[in-house]
Parts: C-alpha cells; structure tokens; sequence
C-alpha cells in the first residue's frame, strides 16, 4: 500500500556565512540566538523575551495566590536551574512585579539507581553540593531519598539530612525493585511513576496543593508522544497543560512549558548558571535506542532540526486535547494514580482493549494475574505493561501490594461473575 | 532449543506474535490470526448479510491477504456478502502494472470479480505523464489525492454498500503519529475509526484495524498467498517515511508497542472549544472540501492549465498570479451548499460539464469537472481514509 | 597554529573523561570548519561511545553548538570556519533520570 499521501512540514534551510550579518529582530546588535522558528536575537533581548515568557505564563493565568506556597521538585536538571533561577529573578529586588507566592523546593535523591554503588557518605555529599547550588535562591530547601516511596510511613521528607531514614537496607530494596524490571523501557516509567508518587505524598506530608513542575516545551512534546507510544493517551492533556487539577486535590503547574530546551540551555549559558551532570547520566549511559523515551526523544530532536515548526505543532495539539470522559475519575491507577482508562464502552465494541484480551484469551488458557486488573480498575492500560514486567511484586511499595492484595480478595468474591479462570 | 506452541503445546512455535508474545505454531496462528479478525468485523458489526462490499486490491500484501482471509471468513461464518476486487491502475509502469497481474492472478484463484479503474479514465492523466509534468518531487500529492476519489468512483461503478482496505495496526498508529506531528486535531480524532462515513457516503472499513503488519506478512509468507511486494518506483516522502521508522524502532523495543498507540489514540479527546476546520464542499465537483475549491480539482485545473504548482503550498499567491478565482475562503456559506447531489452515482449519466460534448463516462480528459462533478459530496471518508 | 577553547557542558561532559574545558592546538595548515573539527573532536577528545556525540555526521541532535557564545545556526552551523581563539562550545540538552 502506497504510504506516500500529504507532504509533512516545510524544510528549514538555514542560509549559510550570512552570520554575522544578522541584526537582533529586537534591536540594532548583532544577533547571538536563533529561537523559535527563525528568530535571531542578541543576547540582552533574548534573555529579556525568555524571562518575560516565563513572568507571562504565570501571570496571565494568575496560577498562584498572594502568600501560597508552592512545591518545587528540583532536579537539578537544565530546566530546573533554569526555572531556579527565574523564580529567584522574580522575588529580588530588580523585579518589577515581583511574584508573591513563595516557593519550597525539594530535593530526591536518586542518583544511585545511575551511578551503582555510590555510598551513603557521597549521597550525602550529593545532597549538599545540591543544596549548595540552590542556596542563592534563598527557597527553603528539603531533602527525600526515593527509596521513601516504598516507606508506608511520615516523615519521608525533611530540611535536614541527618534526619533521613539513610540506611543500605532500603537503597538494596528500592534498587531490587527497579532492577527486577525485565525492560530498560518498563525500568524507566516504573522510576518516573514512583517519583511521582513519592512527590505527590511529601506535598500532602508539607500540606501543599500546588507543585510546579519544571518542563520545557521540548520535554513535554517528548514526553508526550512517548505517552502515545506507552498506551497512555488518555493522560497525554492531564499530562501536558498548564494547570492541571488531579483528583487527589493536588494541582500540577508547569510554568516552563512555552520555552524550548534550546532556549533554556542558552539563558543557562547566558547567566553562568549549569546543570548538574549527575542528574542527567543516565542520559548518557542508556543508548539512543535503548527505551522509548530515548528513541522518542532522538525522533524529535531529528525531526526538530529538520523541520523547526515540529515541537512548536505538537505542542499546539496538546492544547487541544482534553481529558476523555472515558476515564473513571473515582477509579485511580495504582502506579500513576491518574484516572483508570480501561472502562468499556458498551456502544463501541471494538477497541484495542477488547483486541488485545481477545488475542491474549485465544492463544492461552491462563492470563497473567497483572492483565486481570483490567477487570476490577485498579490499574490504568498502560502502566499494566509496566507492572507485568516487574520481577517480584513483594518488592513493590507497600501501597500497591495493599491494593494488589485487595484486589485479590475482591477477585475471590466475584471469581464466579469472571469469564476467565 | 525448540519452543512448542503456547496453544495447542504440541507443535513447534514458529513465531512470536508482536501483540503477546506469544510463541505459536503454523496451525494456530493462521487459526488466531482468523478469528481475530473475524472477532474484529462482528464486533464492530462491519458487514451485514446480502451486503455487496469492495475490497480495495492493490497487488500488495495487506490487500492480497484482506481478499484471502474475507473469502475464508465469508464462507466459513455466513456472512452472507458478495465479495468484489476493487483496483485502482494510476498508471506507473513498472509499479502498478506489474501489481495488477497479481490482482488478476488472485481474481482467478479466489474466484473474485475484478473492476479496475484508471486515472486515464477518471483524470486524464497517468501518474507518468504527471511525473514527465510536475517532477519526481511532489508527484505524491497528485497520486494521494486522486486515489481518494478513484476507489469511491470505482465503487459507485460498482454498486457496492461497503469499500474495505488493508490499513493495518501499523498504519493506524502512524497515522496518530502523523496527525499529532502535522496538528490535525480532526484527523486525529477521526483515524482511529473503524469505519468512516456513514453518512451517505461509501462507508470504509478497516478489518485489519488491530492486525499487525509483521503478522500479515507472516500469513502470507506461511500460506504461500502471491502478492506483489516493490515499492513504488516515485520517491518516497520524507516525513511520512521518518514516522514508520519510529514505528519500527519502536516495535524493535516494545513488540506490543503498536496495539498500545492505537489503544492511546481511541482515548484520545479534542477539547470542545478547539478550532477545526469546516467541512464545506468543493464547488466544482461537490467533493467534500474545506475550500471553495478541493484540492483534486486545484490540482487538475494546474496540470490542465499548465501551471503543476497549483494546488501545492502557496496556491492563493499563484492563484491571484495567474488570476484564477480564489480557492480558499472562510466563506461561511459553503457550510450551507446543498448536500442534494449526495445522491448522484456514475450510473445516472450526464454530459460532460466542460463543454467537450462527451458523455463525461468516457474520456474527456481536459477538465477538472470530468472527473469530479458527480462524484459524491458527502465522501468525507474519503479525505480521511487516506488520512 | 589555531587555538581554540573547546568546552562541554549539560552533560556532554561526561563522554569527555568529565573535563568541561579543553584547550587544543590545531595545525592550521588546512582550512578548518566545524564538520572537521567534529572528526577532530571524536578522534582525539571523546572517550567512548562515538554514536553518543555524533550522527550522520554531523552533533547529535539535542547537543548545541555555540561559537564565541553565538548560535552555530547563525554561522553557517557544519560550513563555519574556525578563527584562532575561538570558544566552541557543546551544549546537550538530553534529558536524564
């Protein structure tokens, strides 16, 4: 079948040695930048449109109220210095408006699941060298360590190191759990939703509502179509806009989401400030093939230096999506805690749930237990790929073995209402 | 080591199935791939007894095996349908003649009336001659385009209820790629329908909707089906071309990954307040259209005038240049044009409207308005269907 | 001789024995651009995995390259000749963990 229909994006060929030639679209200086689609600013105006962007996002949605406090997850990454610093830009004293709700960051500590074997003497060490870079912001600053989230109990969050929970016995387990993941791709997306998890409890823990996340336009695109590909289209809006209310009372802000990661790495550059590179060896140590998210994050970048209206474009569809009212919003997944997708429409018989139980009931007698949850909506599409490819579940966190073992005394009540079996 | 079937635990697998890894033998598999299919087509109720349906036949390998496995099907579970082969010859040598001896060869075996339809007769033009006109670089979009409309006209020839295609799984999940890369909200939302256009309109379907393409070539490798398999001999287009090589980097990864973009494109909602495009209808041929003029007759009116660039990228310029009405407006009356020639079909023969005096049947070949002026303006699938 | 100040930073380091600033001499015999620098580089700087800093000959997409603070974008990006004393700079903007 000829797959040759509709021509794609205009190609940008950017016109060779014109270089130096090229004024600032804002003044009369020679231009340093090229930013959005082809727009050539020098440093001065692109710092000052890049800051406005960022002032202008939050304003015009009035996201915050005067005195509230909002929970910054700080990666060190690009975009968490970057949007670090801007938050400390708009409190100082040269800002205009200065922002009046006040932020708290807090800091995971993770890097072992990276960089095997670093001891608890260099996570310390880590963890204050973060805390040192953070230190000009004047932000309070706290400190978790991932492995909390398998930890049912408080106190999974603190201002002082001396008083996390530092100990071999859990950093084993966490790293147990993740390495029992039979894919690098499942590996990934299980770490990312346990983050998660453990940041939605220490804003709850903190008594928190909003927590603002650091994502660049590129990150979000990418993270996006990787959603598609992962079977988690129903989350892509909740994932992506603005301001999202979740229905556990917390509201995800990302503020960075209109400025490129090209744009952030130049006003990092710009402003002396860099990322750490710990967070991001694991960039550098799975290769551009090795998971979905890199693979997805390759395609895009490729595709972006091609066709410099690709992010741009995909970034103006998330803003047409909405969440479907497909989605039990009272039914919330065990793993992303986001909204259950796996309810039948009974108008629409064919769907690729329906395919995949039928491919899997005709080919074998006995399904998995995992694929089963489809059933009793205790785990959204996509994160049951991930979950079936976890080693042991007995290393999971505690919470989801409670539901998971719920689920299996529910299953026991109902055995007789269940086709399978 | 040998791996035995996960199904029947007797016979050595001899594959594993993307969807579920599952390790299958020969038996099985055919026997799985079938009634998935016909899982498929009861499920989303696509046929109905007496229905007279067109199979879409390229030659290749997802048209050859659809013919096949709906010829099994029909017999084996009543559906009751009269199957036909519904081809569309767009004139490349070398390419599609060659394609259509294996339609022809699968006519013969599988006992399947034929209608081939030409884009000589339909346009004018073969796809050669609009290469040796327009160049190798945006021939795509003239065949694309064209080929929409050739398959509903075929079909109306035809008399059928029902046109199906071989898109496969593999090309539904591209096309949500595509659609999310391009921006197109309505096509997103759209393309991962089973069936488009009831309204009036030829319905397409899509029986291999959740067929993996591995798959298919597997059961026509394994059941020997002859299917012809060269690329066309017209470059391909580049974009399009980088989105089925993430699809197949990311099966390489993940093999169910292609079930799981499909499962995300059904979930996929468009917010109420967004913007799309209205669906309007051409004003020379009633195609439907969101310009005053759809883009088969821009493209026709270009070749014919000599002017090929018509109807690619920035039409309104070259338009205006050359003086030639308009072919875009927001015009809100072509929301209200009538729909009534919804019920026009080829068989109710009118003369030419280009004043060649031809009954417009047979070949009058210099005007846009042969080809398209009694074609159906509700085709909305059509546009779609090739997504 | 060229001079040139080669720096890595947003982790592009770490496939640099993690040295962020490199000073190198260049025998300027032949003219030299950026696409021959990029060999260069590979051949005499990167410690491993070539497939991490370069594709189709040419950066990685997702890496930047600024020249004196400038976008390559606006030089000519692979075209661009190098001058003594310029400061190429590698940025990645790869995401991490």
């Amino acid at each position: 079948m000829c797959s040759n229909n509709e021509g794609g994006l205009t190609k940008f060929e950017p016109k060779p040695d014109l270089a130096l030639f090229r004024k600032c679209l804002k003044c009369d200086k020679n231009s340093v930048v090229v930013t959005r689609i082809n727009d050539a600013m020098c440093k001065e105006c692109f710092v000052e449109y890049f800051t406005h962007k960022f002032r202008a996002t939050i304003g015009k949605s009035k996201l915050f109220d005067k005195d509230e406090v909002v929970m910054f997850p700080y990666s060190s990454s690009d975009s968490s210095v970057a949007m670090l610093h801007l938050l400390f830009k708009g409190v100082g004293e040269e800002a205009k408006k200065k922002f009046t709700f006040k932020t708290i960051c807090v800091y995971i500590e993770d890097n072992y699941v990276f960089e095997s074997n670093s001891s608890t003497h260099e996570r310390i060490t880590f963890m204050e060298n973060v805390k040192k870079s953070v230190e000009y912001s004047g932000f309070k600053f706290y400190y978790s360590l991932i492995e909390n989230c398998l930890e049912p109990s408080k106190n999974i969050v603190s201002d002082e190191i001396a008083k996390l929970n530092l100990n071999n016995e859990n950093k084993e387990k966490f790293l147990n759990l993740i390495n029992s993941c039979k894919n690098q791709t499942s590996k990934e997306e299980l770490l990312k939703r346990l983050k998660t998890q453990l940041i939605n409890r220490i804003a709850i823990e903190l008594k928190i509502k909003k927590i603002i996340f650091p994502v660049s336009c590129t990150n979000l695109t990418i993270d996006m179509l990787t959603n598609v590909a992962l079977g988690k289209g129903a989350h892509l809006s909740i994932e992506t806009s603005l301001e999202e209310k979740l229905s556990n009372g917390l509201v995800y802000v990302r503020p960075l989401r209109e400025l490129t990661s090209k744009e952030i790495a130049f006003y990092n550059r710009y402003n002396n400030i860099d990322s750490n590179i710990m967070a991001k060896s694991s960039s550098l140590k799975n290769l551009p093939n090795s998971t979905i998210y890199r693979l997805t994050e390759k395609f895009i970048n490729s595709l972006q230096n091609e066709y410099p209206t690709t992010v741009p474009t995909i970034f103006r569809t998330s803003d047409k999506l909405t969440p479907t009212d497909e989605l039990c919003p009272e039914d919330s997944c065990m793993l992303c805690e986001l909204p259950v997708d796996t309810i039948k429409k009974i108008s629409a018989n064919s769907s690729a749930i329906n395919d995949l139980e039928y491919s899997l009931s005709i080919s074998r007698l006995d399904n998995t237990a995992i694929e089963k949850l489809f059933v009793l909506k205790s785990v959204c599409y996509s994160c049951s790929v991930v979950l079936k490819d976890v080693g042991g579940h007995g290393n999971l966190p505690q919470t989801i073995k409670d539901k998971i073992k719920s689920r299996d005394n529910l299953k026991d009540k109902i055995k007789e209402f269940l086709i399978e079996d | 080591m040998p791996v035995n079937c996960i199904r029947c635990n007797q016979n050595r697998a001899i594959l594993k199935r993307p969807k579920t890894g599952d390790a299958m033998c020969k038996e099985c598999f055919f026997f799985v791939f079938e009634e998935e299919i016909h899982k498929t087509i009861t499920d989303a109720k696509l046929f109905k007894p007496g229905e007279k349906i067109g199979i879409g036949a390229s030659g290749g390998k997802d048209s050859t095996v659809l013919a096949y496995v709906l010829k099994t099907l029909n017999e084996r579970y009543n559906y009751g349908v009269e199957l036909v082969l519904l081809s569309v010859d767009e004139g490349i040598t070398g390419y599609r003649d060659d394609s259509l001896e294996s339609v022809k060869r699968n006519q013969i075996e599988y006992n399947l009336p034929l209608k081939v339809i030409t884009y000589e007769e339909l346009y004018g033009w073969t796809m050669d001659e609009i290469v040796k006109k327009v160049g190798r670089k945006n021939n795509c979009t003239f065949c694309g385009v064209f080929r929409r409309q050739a398959l509903d006209r075929g079909g109306l020839i035809l008399g059928v209820n029902k046109l199906v295609t071989g898109h496969n799984a593999d090309d539904i999940a591209e096309t949500i790629f595509m659609n999310i890369l391009r921006g197109d909200i309505g096509r997103l939302q759209r393309c991962t329908s089973i069936t488009t256009g009831n309204e009036g309109a030829i319905p397409r379907c899509k029986p291999f909707k959740y067929t993996y393409e591995k798959e298919i070539v597997m059961y026509a490798y394994f059941k020997k089906l002859d299917y012809f398999s060269t690329e066309c001999v017209y470059s391909p287009n580049a974009y399009r071309g980088n989105a089925r090589m993430f699809i197949k980097d990311l099966e390489a990864i993940r093999a169910r990954s292609i079930i799981d973009i499909i499962h995300s494109g059904e979930k996929l909602a468009v917010k109420k307040d967004a913007k799309l495009p209205i669906q309007g209808t051409c004003e020379r041929c009633g195609y439907i259209s969101s310009m005053n003029l759809c883009k088969a007759c821009n493209l026709l009116e270009g070749l014919n005038k000599g002017l090929p660039k018509l109807g690619i990228g920035k039409t309104d310029r070259l338009r205006k240049q050359y003086n030639l009405s308009p072919a875009y407006s927001l015009n809100s009356s072509m929301a209200n044009l009538s729909l009534k020639s919804s019920q026009l079909s080829l068989n109710s023969e009118k003369d030419c409207n280009c004043d060649c005096g031809e009954n417009s049947e047979k070949s009058c070949s210099n005007q846009a308005k042969n080809s398209n002026n009694q074609l159906n303006n509700k085709l909305e699938t059509i546009v779609d269907l090739n997504f | 001789m060229l001079h040139l100040t080669i720096e890595f930073s947003g982790g592009a380091e770490l496939l640099f024995g993690n040295v962020k600033k490199h000073q190198v001499e260049l025998n300027n015999d032949t003219k030299w651009t950026i696409r021959e620098l990029l060999v260069w580089i590979k051949d005499n700087l990167l410690k491993h995995k070539p497939e991490m800093f370069l594709q189709d000959e040419t950066i990685r997409p997702g890496i930047l390259i600024l020249v004196n603070d400038s976008d390559w974008d606006l030089l000519g990006n692979l075209s661009y000749e190098l001058n003594d004393n310029d400061n190429v700079t590698f940025i990645s903007t790869l995401h991490g963990g």
